[in-house]
């Protein structure tokens, strides 16, 4: 049978989490609930509302839209809810209280209350923060939910990323800029 | 009861060959699976991105509750669920953790495999005998030579000539295209080592069309079913060919219970089956007999098969059914990074990778004083993409652009490891334990012995060793055994042999004792060698075909 590819293999370890492969895949593309008037299921509309803030300073809008443009709290909060255990789902829990304990010991506000240089100095503690205490740390889980649901939006895969669904052959040496880009499918 | 000249019992990837060649040579052929049907081209997801399913593929945690056994592997996703078997329906015993990853549905695993396709030698035939292990093949690589090039030709394989003498080459189609990382690698490995070397996959996926098939398209979704029918797979080549002769009777979800057995003449008179929608019982004759339902459940219809003759199964008179249970042994290897090649990128999704063939103990200058037989390697370069934003420490809009452009060429090899066959690794009838039907559950007890451990550290170490010769760096080994079954090659428990007191069928895949049934998938294998079984078992069900209608030609059966 065709073997799982190596990723599946060495696991990828985010914060204590490892990703399986089963979860990788089901990051591989995202759509998820558009509408308007959205209610997550994990988090509370306060917490949807933080990881939206600290998606974006991940994933800011540049040329190309940010996180908060991809609504990625929306498939966080299904990806937690559906895919991970309660134990799991409390460290995310807590490690957002945390982001903002951390504002408002520095500033006096919340997280979603703070300018975005302040924002960015958050991020830039909790980075620090995160290479010391390895394996425990709300950082890299966040981030590592983050880029996978950004990355495999659907509009990401196929406007941000170069978009292929019948390649029709395979070239397996061509000169990058007659790419230029990365391809979103696997 | 309705009469054919020839029942076939399962439709995967040697059920789908017994009955086209059976059906082509004439033969009034019942065809039986216990799954639905699947006609070539019904793959509701083949066309489908993964944002357009619930939870953008992924099963939830509940979902997957519901597939125990079946998430074990790896693949279950909404894609691909169709495919599985729901485990609470299909339960077995595992006396010892056991992956029994399968689909009851016609062209079962013939839809889902990997379509790794590779001969086996002498040096896998002779290996018994030469090292007193097990029985010895009745066959050796000339016997069933001109039925791989007789499969090859019509299954289209793709695939690079090598003049290797351990690993035979076949009828290719044209290779499929390294990634430069790959080639910088095969070219390395040839300059460096005497005894290596580095090739295309071969692999069942047409690189132009070709019997009335597509060429690949290079989207690597092969698992959902593929609509240009450019792999191979029982829906989409041999049960059309089949049922393109008038000859063949398809019936899907038959569960067969038992191969009927007539004392007088001591030959199977046909087959006796639940009808799976209603729970009816219906009988079917036939001259003949051939047993293609997968290892497990072929020895399970045999072991069901009781009789006065056959109190312990049909066949069974060496005790032999139900042993030497074998598999795989994989997921050890290792993966290393370059700097080469900064400036190449690639086009299309490949459903195929590099070959490494087995290396060790070929001859007196490879021994290797630990262990007998040995491994071959699967490996794919690769390129990495956004995926390697997520262990970076950075954030904000730097990051976000760097993301955007490739990362380092990688390269990860994994070993697949010969299992010995061993008597106490088996498969029998739960005394009490029944399933749905009434029928009693498999229950199975194998576990890894000394010589598979002992080549593990090997299959990290050489890997590491072939990446560092190659200048890769940041090279990381792994070893991950995972539960026996978990290759999905399981094979054995109904031996092919020379003496019928050791063995349960004979050269031609016949049972020694019942000469009008014959067992063709991988039950019949008398060791598993390293190398993907596949194309061994389509081989060897040809064979037997062949034989089986030139027998009953001459009245012998």
């Amino acid at each position: 049978m065709k073997r799982r590819t190596y990723l599946k293999h060495s696991g990828w370890v985010l914060g204590g989490m490892v990703f399986s492969g089963a979860v990788i895949s089901a990051f591989k593309s995202c759509k998820w609930d558009e509408s308007t008037d959205w209610t997550p299921r994990f988090f509370s509309q306060k917490e949807a509302k933080l990881v939206a803030e600290t998606a974006e300073c991940i994933i800011p809008r540049t040329e190309t839209p940010g996180a908060k443009d991809m609504m990625v709290e929306r498939r966080i909060d299904e990806i937690l809810y559906s895919n991970y255990e309660a134990s799991d789902q409390q460290i995310f829990r807590s490690g957002l209280a945390y982001i903002d304990e951390l504002c408002i010991r520095k500033y006096k506000k919340g997280f979603v209350d703070i300018d975005w240089e302040r924002q960015n100095e958050i991020f830039a503690i909790l980075s620090e923060e995160a290479k010391v205490q390895r394996g425990k740390h709300i950082y890299p889980f966040l981030k590592g939910l983050t880029v996978m649901a950004y990355f495999t939006s659907e509009v990401v895969c196929q406007e941000v990323l170069l978009y292929d669904p019948v390649p029709g052959r395979f070239d397996g040496c061509v000169p990058y800029i007659e790419i230029n880009g990365i391809w979103g499918l696997q | 009861m309705e009469k054919y000249d020839a029942i076939v019992i399962g439709t995967g990837i040697t059920g789908g060959w017994a009955a086209k060649e059976l059906c082509e040579k004439g033969l009034k052929t019942l065809v039986l699976d216990r799954g639905r049907d699947i006609k070539h081209g019904e793959y509701p997801t083949a066309n489908m991105d993964d944002w357009d399913f619930p939870n953008n593929g992924q099963l939830s945690l509940g979902e997957l509750a519901a597939y125990p056994v079946q998430k074990r592997a790896g693949y279950i996703n909404h894609p691909t669920l169709h495919l599985w078997v729901k485990d609470k329906e299909f339960p077995y015993h595992e006396e010892r953790a056991f992956d029994w990853i399968r689909g009851n549905h016609v062209g079962g695993r013939s839809l889902m495999w990997g379509r790794q396709v590779y001969r086996w030698s002498d040096l896998d035939f002779e290996a018994n005998a030469k090292e007193g292990i097990g029985v010895d093949w009745p066959i050796r690589y000339k016997d069933i030579a001109p039925w791989y090039d007789y499969v090859e030709k019509f299954i289209g394989v793709s695939g690079q000539r090598e003049s290797l003498a351990h690993l035979p080459d076949g009828e290719f189609l044209p290779p499929m295209e390294y990634f430069c990382i790959e080639q910088h690698f095969a070219d390395r490995i040839r300059d460096k080592y005497k005894d290596r070397m580095v090739t295309i996959g071969r692999v069942a996926n047409l690189t132009r069309d070709y019997q009335g098939r597509g060429s690949c398209q290079y989207r690597n979704r092969c698992i959902r079913g593929c609509p240009y029918g450019a792999y191979f797979s029982s829906n989409s080549s041999t049960l059309p060919a089949a049922f393109e002769t008038g000859n063949m009777d398809l019936r899907p979800h038959s569960v067969v219970t038992k191969i009927l057995f007539d004392d007088n003449t001591q030959r199977a008179t046909g087959v006796e089956v639940i009808d799976a929608e209603t729970n009816e019982v219906v009988q079917f004759t036939a001259r003949i007999v051939f047993l293609c339902a997968s290892t497990l459940a072929s020895t399970q219809i045999l072991l069901q098969s009781v009789s006065s003759r056959f109190p312990n199964g049909m066949g069974n008179d060496s005790d032999e059914l139900g042993c030497n249970l074998m598999d795989h042994h994989c997921y050890a290897g290792a993966s290393g990074s370059s700097d080469l090649f900064q400036d190449m990128y690639y086009k299309g999704r490949r459903p195929n990778g590099i070959y490494i063939p087995r290396f060790q103990n070929i001859n007196a200058a490879t021994k290797r004083d630990r262990y007998v037989r040995g491994f071959a390697y699967q490996g794919n370069g690769s390129r990495e993409g956004w995926f390697r934003a997520i262990r970076e420490a950075e954030f904000g809009a730097k990051f976000k652009e760097a993301s955007l452009n490739p990362g380092k060429w990688k390269l990860g090899l994994i070993a697949f490891g010969e299992c010995l066959p061993y008597r106490d690794n088996r498969m029998y009838l739960h005394q009490t334990k029944k399933d749905q039907f009434g029928l009693p559950l498999v229950a199975i007890d194998a576990k890894w012995n000394e010589n598979e451990l002992a080549m593990r550290q090997d299959m990290q170490t050489d890997a590491a060793e072939m990446l560092q010769q190659s200048g890769f760096h940041s090279i990381h080994t792994f070893d991950q055994l995972s539960n026996p079954g978990s290759g999905i090659h399981e094979m054995g428990t109904a031996r092919m042999g020379r003496d019928p007191s050791t063995s349960v069928l004979n050269a031609w895949n016949q049972i020694h004792s019942v000469k009008n049934v014959f067992v063709t998938d991988g039950s019949c294998m008398t060791s598993s060698a390293c190398q993907n079984p596949s194309l061994t078992y389509m081989a060897l069900t040809v064979r037997a075909a062949d034989r089986a209608v030139s027998l009953l030609k001459n009245k012998e059966i």
